[in-house]
């Protein structure tokens, strides 16, 4: 069951490759020991493009990509995003609204969606929020997300900013 | 039946790494639908990109991919996806294996010896690393492999994926073997996701750490299943969801997904629910 379902409120881009996200997550220790399981969700999450991996940090505003991924530092978690790669077609060919997502009104025949479609990505964040909950008197007020370019080669992986594209961040938890 | 074994099981059994070592070689071989370049293109590019990723289709369509993959190791795949007496019955019996990247040797190693070595016996090893447009003079992925690797070269954001001078070979540029998936991250999806949606979104995104982790050709969509990992790799992805399957946390893909063709292979989504009527299955080893 869906408990709290809190979106961006403001976003605000401190740095290369940072962005810090305030949330009101209006739940108090004692409604939180209900809670079974929190998830981050990321939603139509654009994959066109590089590969980049997102690291989520929990009350860290000075969380950057050289921030060790430690409980201390209220890391919370990954996600890779595995790039497309830049467009090979004319204009639109990677659009979700090309030919090939175009349904019939009755299709004798389902098809696959356009293999750009943005997606949705979930990343469970139980672990980190409860050391936030109980660490806080005011719980959760920022989500730091940290997008770092994942170059075919390690050399050339840097903090870069732009990476992420999607429409809506939230958090949701269960009981 | 087809029986895929774990690498590191096969590893420690000379004679079946060496076939299938063989089984790829002569399937790179092949310059037509039914050889590797035609599977590693018709993954992401130069050909159309069929893969559905971030979709409720992602298992079902790469379960239809991989059975066509490996009839075609066999030998056994005819025209239009047809099965056929294997051309080389020596290959004939020949299981894909998956790649337990979550293992505590593959936390200790990283890629799997077999992948690893450049040569064999002094030749190249066709299990780490393929030329883009190898059957170049084909059409199904001749014509479009020059315009990919143009753009993989002229991209500086893209270096590393390919080799910069002719062949174009793919590469790699794997990272610390700790940062590969864990198993308590396994556990963790395989017991604790109720639904296919869950299920499926928590598989593909340990997919897209592997991949990255990989770096190089897999570490984008276009040139991946170019890299031969790639398909040890999605072995993997598709044992676990064959384990799930097997759960009592199991569920099927939507109603409506169902009659999905998982184009271009013609098989629908319910076709490929039970691989037991696919005629494989996974073992961690095998005893004759």
């Amino acid at each position: 069951m869906i408990g709290y379902d809190n979106t961006i409120s403001e976003k605000s881009s401190p740095a290369k490759g940072v962005e810090h996200i305030s949330m009101k997550f209006d739940l108090d220790i004692e409604d939180w020991e209900t809670i079974t399981r929190a998830d981050l969700v990321f939603e139509d999450l654009s994959t066109i493009g590089s590969s980049y991996a997102l690291r989520v940090f929990f009350n860290n505003k000075k969380a950057t990509a050289k921030t060790k991924r430690t409980a201390k530092n209220g890391y919370a978690g990954r996600l890779t995003i595995f790039g497309h790669g830049d467009c090979l077609g004319s204009e639109g060919h990677c659009s979700s609204a090309s030919k090939m997502d175009v349904r019939l009104d009755a299709p004798a025949m389902p098809v696959l969606q356009h293999p750009t479609a943005p997606m949705k990505r979930i990343l469970t964040v139980t672990p980190a929020l409860d050391r936030v909950m109980r660490r806080y008197s005011k719980g959760l007020h920022t989500v730091t997300l940290v997008t770092v370019l994942q170059a075919p080669l390690r050399k050339k992986r840097k903090p870069m900013s732009g990476l992420l594209k999607c429409r809506r961040v939230s958090l949701r938890t269960y009981s | 039946m087809a029986i895929r074994l774990s690498i590191r099981s096969l590893e420690q059994s000379s004679p079946s790494v060496e076939v299938l070592r063989a089984a790829y070689a002569n399937f790179k071989s092949i310059t037509d639908e039914r050889g590797f370049d035609w599977f590693a293109a018709t993954h992401g590019a130069p050909t159309p990109i069929w893969c559905p990723h971030g979709s409720p289709l992602f298992l079902p369509w790469h379960r239809a991919f991989l059975y066509y993959f490996e009839l075609a190791l066999q030998t056994r795949l005819g025209p239009r996806f047809t099965e056929v007496a294997p051309a080389r019955p020596e290959f004939a019996d020949v299981g894909l294996p998956w790649w337990d990247w979550a293992s505590d040797h593959s936390h200790t190693v990283g890629l799997p010896q077999s992948y690893a070595v450049a040569q064999v016996g002094g030749e190249p090893n066709p299990m780490a690393s393929s030329e883009i447009g190898h059957s170049s003079s084909q059409l199904v992925s001749g014509v479009w492999s020059d315009l990919l690797v143009n753009i993989v070269r002229t991209n500086p954001q893209l270096a590393g994926l390919i080799t910069d001078t002719d062949p174009p070979m793919t590469l790699r540029d794997p990272d610390d073997p700790d940062e590969l998936p864990r198993q308590s991250t396994i556990r963790n999806v395989l017991m604790n996701m109720g639904t296919f949606t869950d299920f499926t979104t928590s598989v593909e995104q340990m997919h897209d750490d592997v991949h990255v982790w990989v770096g190089g050709a897999m570490s984008s969509v276009p040139t991946s299943a170019y890299d031969p990992i790639f398909w040890s790799h999605h072995c993997m992805i598709d044992r676990l969801w064959h384990i799930w399957q097997n759960s009592s946390n199991a569920m099927n893909p939507p109603p409506d997904l169902m009659d999905t063709v998982l184009a271009p292979f013609p098989l629908t989504v319910a076709q490929v629910l039970d691989i037991d009527r696919m005629g494989y299955e996974y073992a961690v080893a095998a005893v004759a």
